[in-house]
């Protein structure tokens, strides 16, 4: 009897370690059968990172078409290597969006705030799934795409009279000092019936925090502008836009129809937004093309008025190169402001992001590399891919 | 109390496996996904903007330009990537590192690397094609620019100024190019004598661009007789491009058709000085009967395959339209800087019939084939080869040589630079510190 009892536990114990032993070998072949799948992923994730940078697509002329790409590719057709192209990115479908019933359409938000943004119709963008489907990662793999500036430009006004500014150069890993810094005031001047738009410029040097600061000899208390900041710096370029508004109810809101077309329509932002008192907008506006001094050349100028309710004003002078839309308006005697709108979504360091959201993601691999536009700025695309089903 | 003893031996053999596993079986707490291979490279690339790179890497090593750098460098980095980077130069002497900077205590274990090379505003470099055919001797290339010829659909043109155009584009890739200068040496190259002293010079296997269009000039005398250059039966020159044929197939030439209906006319200033085209430009003779087909391309094509002379108005062209560079016409014309505009208008296609009729194959399309051949390099099964461009006029000498390079595809030898100490090269090491492998 002694001996059968001895025997049952031993066995009892022996049977427990077996599963004890059994299951810590399961987890470590189920934590190796995980590796063995991310490493797959980031091999992935490298070649669909290095395709979709060294390739424009087809057809090349993608972005600045308003076709669907048969092959998707992100690369300027006229660069080489790590080109990136603005208006293919400018093309890719945002997770926000506008709705403008005149038009009976909407059309994507992104940008840095509503005086500064870029709002292309939804029907001229390329969605997720197009992309996916042309990358033929649909159904095996989701996908988190991060455009953003390689140097970061902050921005802020130190007083109004005179009018000073101060800006924050910093990168992935720190501040850039000793950089120059171009400074462009864009001034709306009120006038009877439309503003004028007046434009000087300073320059500045960053220091060992990477800020650097200018003065404009004006009283900024009841002006309107907007300020932008290019700061080249080798091949690492970074752009900055400030803003500043008597009237934030009451502004034109550029709407893009067609990005092949030159075709950009104002609406009234009453029509948009429906915030505070409905005033009619008196504009100019005109596109203007960055030289090379970081100086801003104007394209012809056009005026018109905005009623709430009203039709939308056409603007017709959109150029062929890239360039930003100045408009200048005025709403009473005291209101106006600047609104800005990249004409090739990388002149004034936008960043967009693209495809599902990968925050809880655990099992994602993310990779990364620097491009350049061809207007010079720099940029760091980042992709976070995973494997679904 | 045996059995405890017994599976207590059991349990510490299985603790020690599991142990023993675990040692051995271990896994990286994390896994680098990033690529620093390309992150790297990539951002050489970016700094390289507007030549950066260049400027720097032939500065002095003190110089601020390389505080910018580095200073640039180490912001444009995610703070958890370190970087070594390290300038070569390459000279006679070996290779030399310049200068090198770092922004951590660098250890070269487990980094990953990119280079990226500059030369020198001051370089130099040079191209050296590969002469055609000089593996065997060299092939030799006849430029027709005899003074006693005239042309015809060469609007524009002269045949000695397309024959000088035609110099500039293909002497490179040939050992020996010599201009025919008259109707007298065409003769003696007929005849398989040579008509230069260079000791280079090769009838067999030769390239003769007729570059007066449509007419071509004949020799008076033997090739211009009966029987051999003229068919008294039907008052006609055709039978001297029989001839011609002939000697395609003998020497294994390769013949040249630069615009429009291929052997339409022949020329000479002296022997037909008082004939013209029907178009009022003496010195030149239709070889066929007005309003009739050409017979001159049939009797060439047919002395080419070796088949008897028969005069023939069997229409061999056709009308093609307005036609496209094939793929490999562009690709060819990317390799070799040719760049003619992509699209022409063919009224002068070659059937495909002839293919079958007179035994050839294209050997190199120019431009897309449909029902006609609107410029291919075509060659015999047995010998000799002809490139008949059947475009309207005007010529375009780089069609003429695309088709050729096409053909012969001569390589491109690697760039040479010129200048000593003129290329550096920028190594850029990077590692992911604080986990990852």
């Amino acid at each position: 009897m002694h001996l059968e009892i001895d025997h049952v536990v031993s066995v009892g114990i022996f049977l427990a370690v077996i599963l004890l032993v059994t299951g810590q070998v399961c987890d470590r072949l189920e934590m190796a059968r995980l590796y063995d799948e991310k490493k797959q992923v980031t091999a992935t994730l490298n070649r669909v990172l290095d395709y979709l940078l060294l390739n424009p697509g087809v057809p090349v002329d993608w972005g600045t078409s308003d076709s669907t790409p048969t092959f998707f590719g992100l690369q300027d057709p006229e660069g080489t290597n790590y080109w990136l192209s603005g208006w293919s990115v400018a093309r890719l479908s945002t997770s926000e969006s506008i709705y403008y019933p005149k038009t009976g359409k909407f059309y994507g938000n992104v940008g840095i705030n509503e005086k500064c943004a870029w709002h292309l119709a939804v029907s001229s963008q390329v969605n997720y799934s197009t992309v996916m489907d042309l990358l033929g990662l649909r159904g095996d793999y989701d996908m988190y795409v991060s455009v953003r500036p390689a140097v970061a430009v902050s921005i802020n006004k130190t007083q109004d009279n005179p009018l000073a500014f101060s800006v924050k150069v910093t990168s992935e890993g720190g501040t850039l000092s000793s950089i120059t810094v171009y400074f462009s005031l864009i001034e709306s001047h009120r006038g009877a019936v439309y503003p004028t738009i007046v434009i000087s410029y300073g320059v500045g040097v960053t220091d060992e925090k990477g800020e650097a600061s200018t003065v404009f000899s004006v009283d900024g208390s009841a002006l309107d502008y907007a300020l932008t900041v290019y700061t080249p710096s080798l091949g690492l370029e970074g752009r900055g836009v400030f803003i500043h508004s008597t009237d934030d109810e009451n502004y034109p809101v550029p709407l893009v129809e067609s990005i092949s077309n030159g075709e950009v329509i104002l609406a009234h932002s009453q029509d948009i937004n429906y915030v505070g008192m409905p005033r009619t907008i008196n504009y100019a506006a005109a596109f203007y093309l960055v030289a090379s001094d970081y100086t801003l050349r104007p394209m012809p100028e056009e005026t018109g008025s905005l009623q709430p309710g009203g039709s939308f004003g056409e603007l017709i002078n959109a150029p062929l190169s890239p360039g930003i839309l100045v408009v200048a308006y005025q709403t009473s005697a005291m209101g106006g402001g600047v609104v800005l709108m990249p004409w090739g979504f990388t002149q004034l360091g936008f960043e967009t992001t693209f495809g599902v959201n990968a925050s809880d993601k655990i099992w994602s691999a993310t990779d990364m590399r620097y491009a350049q536009c061809g207007n010079g700025a720099s940029y760091i695309i980042q992709i976070t891919l995973w494997r679904v089903g | 109390m045996l059995r405890t003893l017994e599976t207590l031996l059991c349990i510490a053999f299985l603790g020690g496996a599991l142990v023993a596993a675990g040692w051995l079986f271990t896994l990286p707490s994390e896994i680098n996904t990033v690529d620093l291979n390309y992150l790297a490279y990539s951002a050489l690339l970016t700094l390289d903007r507007d030549g950066w790179l260049q400027k720097v890497a032939f500065s002095f090593p003190d110089e601020p330009a390389w505080n910018e750098f580095a200073t640039t460098l180490s912001a444009m980095l995610p703070a958890k990537i370190v970087y070594n980077l390290t300038l070569y130069c390459f000279s006679e002497g070996g290779i030399m590192v310049l200068k090198s900077i770092s922004n951590a205590n660098w250890d070269a274990i487990k980094s990953d690397v990119s280079s990226a090379g500059v030369v020198s505003s001051n370089a130099t470099f040079s191209v050296t094609p590969e002469k055609i055919g000089e593996r065997g001797g060299g092939v030799t290339l006849y430029l027709l620019n005899c003074s006693d010829a005239n042309g015809w659909w060469i609007t524009c043109h002269t045949g000695q100024s397309i024959a000088e155009e035609l110099y500039t584009l293909l002497s490179p890739y040939f050992k020996t190019v010599i201009f025919v200068q008259n109707t007298l040496e065409l003769e003696n190259l007929l005849n398989g004598t040579k008509i230069s002293g260079s000791p280079d010079e090769n009838v067999t296997n030769a390239v003769i661009i007729n570059t007066f269009g449509e007419a071509v000039p004949i020799p008076s005398g033997y090739y211009a007789s009966s029987g051999v250059g003229y068919d008294l039966e039907h008052t006609s020159y055709a039978r001297y491009f029989h001839t011609l044929g002939n000697r395609t197939r003998q020497y294994n030439w390769t013949w040249v058709s630069i615009v429009g209906f291929p052997l339409f006319y022949v020329t000479n200033t002296v022997l037909f000085a008082n004939d013209h085209n029907g178009w009022g430009i003496y010195g030149m003779k239709q070889v066929g009967l007005t309003g009739t087909v050409n017979p001159g391309l049939n009797a060439f094509l047919q002395g080419m395959d070796g088949q008897n002379y028969t005069y023939s108005t069997t229409s061999t062209v056709s009308n093609a339209g307005v036609v496209y560079l094939s793929s490999s016409a562009l690709d060819y014309g990317n390799y070799y800087g040719l760049f003619p505009m992509p699209y022409a208008t063919a009224t002068r296609a070659l059937s495909s019939t002839v293919l079958n009729t007179y035994n050839l194959t294209s050997a190199f399309n120019v431009f897309n084939v449909g029902n006609s051949y609107p410029g291919s390099v075509f060659r015999n099964i047995q010998s000799g080869a002809f490139y008949p461009l059947g475009l309207s006029r005007v010529p375009d000498s780089r069609l003429t040589a695309l088709g050729l390079l096409g053909y012969y595809k001569p390589q491109i030898y690697a760039t040479i630079y010129t200048a000593a100490n003129t290329t550096r090269t920028f190594v850029l090491q990077l590692k992911l510190v604080g986990g990852g492998s």
